[in-house]
């Protein structure tokens, strides 16, 4: 097997991969990418979910400050579950506005007032959590990412699949890179490693059909990161909490414009805004009392409204993704005179490996950013990977050497391609849509004991009788076999942290609803679920997670340093 | 279908083989021009309509996408 050295290992070319190796940049040359797709065209942003606004903007004149951004954040839907890590979202106020600073410099187009000044927008409160931020041309934001990465000659191993941590103890070593076109596998040596596959999307059937990889995240999101330090023995947390947005149709894109409605033309978002409930589960449970489907109605909107895009109230934001647009041209559909249905989807698991302040997992070496973790938000993603670049630089600099145990690379070798050596046996994508199925019926957005439980053994007679025989006929397909192995990992995580968590959280668009268990639960409160491979099997346990108040000035100024 | 190639109109470039990110679109060495191997898989994102040079490649939303 080939073998690729280098100082840090960046896997994973989004907006969290790309920051994290321009920020390690600054500290070592020897920083390596590899990416499943390609540079140009992979994440979130390179498929197009160019997001119209940058926020939070915070300490900026007329904005809010931290402290006013946390506890608006925790008085809201997304921050009052009792689960939240508030210092994550004070080091995202204080250091998000200086990274879009850095953006524009790379090429980002921000818009400008008249008087050439950012068009920053604030809003004190909105009921689901404190906005301020700046529109952008969202279509620039992966060209800039691009552009920065290429001035700055950081490799990146294009279309090639990370598959296996290598580990010696505790502590990470590298990672086996297999290349999807040639199926040649290289073992990437590193003094640290920094996960940014993205979320773990591909879990559920969004619409009927093998129509796998149409979701609201980019397609090539199987869970790769969350399986590999799963597998690895990472601690793994928040895999219970669900994410879930909602669809325009069947079209892949999110927001709309206008009003959100019911079937009986109600409004029904500022009540739940009241109740600090989040608009997903307002939506979701609006469902549930039969007053579904849900739309978003234009109809009545003003020009300038439509232009305008910060318009709260009953006016939502517009994200212009290509493919709705698209679509309802295709059709002959005009937003303006038709209504837009909203479709309450699940997207994937906030959780993932347990992190720290500066992106540190529980394996020594081993960094996680972006959807790879708990941030959900394109400003987590750039503010945490910022940390985690430059605590896996730092770490790289000061590690001794690391040399590879060579029994387990030849075990990975195995393992990674005894797909290709059979002629016979299950499809990567039968055992990828059966695994779906599963969690489309039995681990949904409405859970309960028995389901779950019907679920993981449907998903561990998978695991035993079918994964052991997958077959792959081209380095494409054991692509694919690859990473319904990763879904099978991170399918059982799920169900398993589902089934542990005996309550609801009815939390923004993270929430977890157990029928079962309707309510919040004191005992739970500030409790989070751990998950941890010992020894081949999965251990469940709770740790509790720090105060939900707004940190002080001094217990950020602790922290604000990146240590390795 | 999904991505659709015109290949009176493809110039035989390989862009869309190289940006699609889920890698369904593959070159065939033979007749030096790309085809769409795993429509499928398509997930829609318009990359390779929008990067090609040559107008050639036109993404048709499937009616399970309405």
């Amino acid at each position: 097997m080939k073998v690729v050295e280098t100082d840090v290992l960046v896997v994973g070319a989004g907006a969290a991969g790309s920051m994290a190796s321009i920020r390690a940049s600054e500290f070592t040359k020897n920083v390596l990418i590899i990416e499943k797709a390609v540079l140009r065209s992979c994440g979130n942003l390179g498929m197009g979910h160019h997001t119209g606004e940058l926020n939070p903007m915070t300490n900026v004149p007329g904005g809010p400050t931290s402290e006013e951004f946390v506890e608006g954040y925790l008085f809201s839907s997304s921050g009052w579950s009792g689960v939240e890590r508030p210092m994550d979202k004070y080091i995202i106020a204080e250091e998000f506005p200086r990274i879009v600073r850095d953006l524009e410099r790379w090429g980002l187009v921000i818009e400008k007032d008249e008087d050439g000044k950012w068009a920053t927008y604030w809003n004190k409160f909105i009921g689901e959590r404190m906005e301020s931020g700046v529109p952008v041309k969202g279509g620039t934001m992966k060209k800039c990412l691009v552009s920065e990465l290429k001035r700055r000659n950081i490799m990146v191993v294009e279309r090639t699949m990370a598959t296996d941590l290598l580990t010696r103890g505790n502590k990470v070593v590298g990672v086996v890179g297999m290349d999807v076109r040639t199926g040649e596998l290289t073992a990437f040596r590193a003094k640290s490693v920094v996960m940014c596959t993205g979320s773990a999307s591909r879990t559920y059937i969004v619409v009927p059909g093998r129509r796998w990889f149409w979701m609201r995240d980019m397609g090539t999101n199987s869970g790769d990161g969350r399986a590999m330090c799963y597998r690895a023995g990472v601690e793994m947390t928040m895999m219970e909490l669900m994410r879930t947005d909602h669809m325009i149709g069947n079209t892949m894109g999110r927001y709309w414009w206008g009003k959100c409605v019911n079937s009986k033309g109600e409004e029904f978002l500022a009540e739940t805004y009241k109740k600090r409930w989040g608009r997903l589960w307002s939506m979701h449970l609006e469902v549930l009392k039969e007053n579904g489907p849900i739309y978003w109605d234009a109809r009545q909107l003003t020009e300038e409204q439509m232009a305008k895009r910060n318009y709260y109230g009953s006016v939502e934001k517009s994200y212009p993704d290509i493919c709705i647009p698209e679509s309802y041209r295709q059709r002959g559909l005009d937003p303006r005179k038709n209504l837009a249905e909203a479709i309450p989807m699940p997207i994937g698991f906030l959780g993932g490996p347990d992190f720290k302040y500066n992106g540190g997992t529980s394996m020594e070496g081993l960094y996680a950013a972006g959807d790879e973790i708990w941030m959900d938000s394109l400003s987590g993603a750039f503010v945490f990977s910022r940390r985690a670049g430059e605590a896996a630089a730092k770490y790289a600099l000061q590690a001794g050497p690391s040399p590879m145990d060579e029994g387990q690379v030849k075990g990975i070798a195995k393992a990674v391609l005894s797909p290709l050596n059979r002629s016979e046996g299950y499809s990567p994508q039968e055992l990828e849509e059966k695994i779906r199925a599963i969690m489309t019926r039995y681990a949904n957005v409405t859970k309960t004991e028995g389901m779950l439980k019907r679920g993981i053994d449907l998903v561990s007679e998978l695991r035993r009788r079918v994964a052991p025989q997958l077959c792959a006929g081209n380095p494409h397909d054991l692509m694919r076999a690859l990473e319904a192995r990763n879904i099978l990992d991170v399918a059982e995580m799920h169900m398993a942290a589902a089934l542990y968590r005996t309550e609801t959280v009815p939390y923004g668009r993270h929430f977890h609803h157990r029928l079962d268990y309707p309510t919040q639960h004191p005992t739970w409160y500030r409790q989070r679920v751990i998950i941890k491979k010992e020894d081949g099997a999965m251990k469940l346990f709770k740790r509790q997670t720090t105060e939900q108040r707004s940190p002080t000035r001094e217990e950020y100024e602790a922290v604000k340093e990146v240590k390795p | 279908m999904t991505a659709k190639i015109d290949y009176e109109r493809c110039t035989g470039c390989k862009k869309c083989h190289e940006v699609c990110p889920l890698d369904i679109i593959v070159w065939d060495e033979e007749k030096g021009r790309p085809v769409v191997a795993y429509p499928d898989e398509c997930q829609l994102c318009f990359i390779c309509q929008e990067e090609c040079p040559a107008y050639a490649i036109k993404v048709e939303v499937p009616i399970i996408f309405w």
